[in-house]
């Protein structure tokens, strides 16, 4: 059963006036399996933040349900297991690290001894032990980050919503959290990850979802989805068209890329392995290949653009 | 219980921080020096001038007058700084980036808001205690006279901001700033309150209309004016004298403020 289950649900923005009505939801379902990190990703304005919202009782929708964890759980209830880092948070600048901490994880229900332990653990975990006592208005826009995942994570959640974690994090912190996602993956959370920054997205996420104006238009599998069709990067210790002739390149559908690199474009992979078949009997050493795969980027830009032509028609 | 409890003691947190205490200890303090002072170099002396006249017959006849006037002095003036301190705790919570945090704890909107309401309140208890108490307690010792009337300023005062503290919170709620609410309450404890107490002095004069509508003001709007004369009243005549209508209708008005907070915050989106 999926830990998360969303049905239809819009949002509009009124505004008072009915001609300043915003769609930030439009009729959007989705399905979230246990253990996974979900990414979703849209342009600015696209919903993301608002779908997130509504999930934890911030914003409430104009149109339909959703359901979290199993039917008899109630939102109040769910929110026990829930850790969430909003995107551009900001926590009260009277409180030092530590007592951040504490006020909040003491709002999510712990307290005493095994209160303490957490802070200790969390600060340690995001590694920001030694700002602990320092009053967090000093804190640079990474310090928070990590502070704000530490906030998300005091509780133990089962399911984690992240709006753009990395934002303001250097490249060793980013790769730091990547690897922090990983490992709680592999202690069964589910995460749900909201982010600009399709390259990373890419890196850890399992499942994503595309949004544009409110709307789901793409889900699926990661690998999946940038998976080219067919086409393969070949590096052999030697140039095919020196030892066979230019001749053997048209034949096989290869194109030379690079000295002694080669892509090849087939029906299916049984004709990749028979030219495999056909190098190797040739005496040809095969130093590496690799199927294509379009980036994230590519995918989305792509997914976008069409939506935006769709609505312009 | 505990929820609200976590955010009272967040609250208080906040108003240590802000030196919201400090403000008030300061304030305090030199409010009840200026009291010694006036005590020791005025009030004896003035006691032992008249001491032979058949003006005053015992000492509860200086004492009580002058308790009074403390009394009209500081607390409208402590009334009008708590306000200004209470009226931005609420935006602490609300405002953009941390409302999401508090808002996504499991903790009910309405636990989130009767927290920051009754910390509000609490630290005004705790300021006019210490600013009342240390008042009575120069003026006890000074003249080995406890009137303990006197410090039934502390709940009369604590009740009056208690109320105005909802009119705070409606307004900040409603509006997502500070300024709507602090000027309304402004205007409801030193403009409406005292001109609606007075109503009897003026309304005779006034068109049936205008009658119906100041009636009809009177039985709304909290009376914070009245409340004090009547501790004033109270402390005079040494008896009850407490109207329950006065207190009725502005506990009333109080509820009423809550709950439309409540409504209103149940469903406001952030």
């Amino acid at each position: 059963m999926p830990i998360l289950e969303i049905n239809n649900l819009t949002k509009i923005y009124n505004g008072g006036v009915k001609k300043n009505e915003i769609k930030a939801l439009d009729d959007f379902s989705l399905k979230i399996e246990e253990g996974t990190i979900f990414g979703l990703l849209g342009q600015n304005g696209a919903g993301k933040t608002t779908l997130i919202k509504i999930l934890l009782g911030i914003t409430f929708p104009t149109k339909g349900t959703f359901r979290i964890f199993d039917s008899n759980t109630s939102l109040e209830e769910a929110k026990m297991k829930i850790g969430y880092l909003p995107e551009n948070h900001k926590f009260p600048n009277f409180l030092t690290g530590n007592e951040v901490l504490k006020y909040f994880g003491m709002m999510s229900g712990l307290s005493g001894k095994s209160l303490e332990l957490k802070i200790s653990e969390m600060l340690e975990l995001v590694d920001m032990t030694k700002w602990g006592k320092t009053k967090v208005k000093v804190y640079s826009k990474g310090m928070m980050q990590r502070l704000g995942l530490a906030q998300a994570l005091i509780h133990d959640p089962q399911l984690i919503f992240l709006d753009e974690p990395t934002d303001g994090v250097d490249p060793i912190g980013r790769k730091e959290i990547r690897n922090l996602l990983i490992l709680l993956k592999e202690k069964g959370k589910t995460i749900f990850l909201n982010s600009h920054l399709l390259s990373e997205v890419e890196l850890v996420t399992d499942h994503i979802a595309i949004m544009n104006r409110g709307k789901l238009i793409k889900e699926g599998n990661v690998l999946e989805l940038t998976k080219k069709e067919e086409v393969y990067n070949i590096i052999l210790d030697v140039n095919l068209e020196e030892l066979f002739g230019e001749h053997y390149l048209t034949n096989n559908s290869l194109s030379k890329v690079a000295d002694r690199t080669y892509t090849i474009r087939v029906q299916d992979s049984s004709e990749f392995n028979l030219l495999i078949d056909k190098l190797r009997a040739s005496g040809v050493t095969i130093k590496e290949f690799s199927q294509q795969k379009n980036s994230l980027e590519d995918i989305f830009i792509s997914l976008v653009n069409e939506a935006e032509k769709g609505i312009s028609k | 219980m505990k929820n609200i409890w976590i955010i009272i003691l967040f609250t208080l947190r906040e108003a240590i921080s802000r030196k919201i205490f400090l403000a008030f200890a300061i304030i305090s303090t030199l409010a009840i020096l200026g009291n010694y002072v006036v005590v020791t170099l005025f009030v004896r002396d003035l006691m032992r001038t008249v001491a032979g006249s058949e003006q005053y017959a015992s000492i509860a006849d200086f004492i009580v007058p002058y308790q009074l006037g403390v009394i009209s002095t500081v607390a409208g003036l402590g009334i009008m700084l708590s306000i200004f301190a209470a009226s931005s705790l609420i935006q602490t919570i609300l405002e953009k980036g941390a409302a999401d945090i508090f808002l996504s704890k499991p903790i009910s909107r309405i636990e989130l808001l009767m927290g920051r309401y009754l910390g509000g309140v609490l630290i005004v208890f705790i300021n006019i205690v210490y600013l009342f108490v240390g008042i009575w307690g120069v003026i006890g010792l000074k003249f080995d006279y406890w009137n303990f009337e006197f410090l039934y300023i502390i709940p009369v005062l604590t009740f009056m901001f208690a109320i105005l503290n909802s009119l705070l919170l409606f307004f900040g709620v409603l509006t997502n700033g500070s300024v709507v609410g602090m000027m309304s309450t402004y205007f409801v404890y030193i403009i409406l309150s005292p001109i609606l107490a007075a109503k009897d002095s003026y309304i005779e004069a006034m068109s049936g209309t205008w009658q119906n509508i100041i009636e009809v003001l009177y039985y709304i709007i909290p009376k914070t004016a009245e409340l004090q004369n009547n501790l004033n009243a109270y402390l005079i005549f040494e008896k009850g004298s407490v109207n329950p209508q006065i207190v009725i209708t502005s506990l009333m008005f109080m509820f009423v403020m809550l709950g439309g907070t409540i409504l209103v915050f149940r469903k406001k989106d952030y």
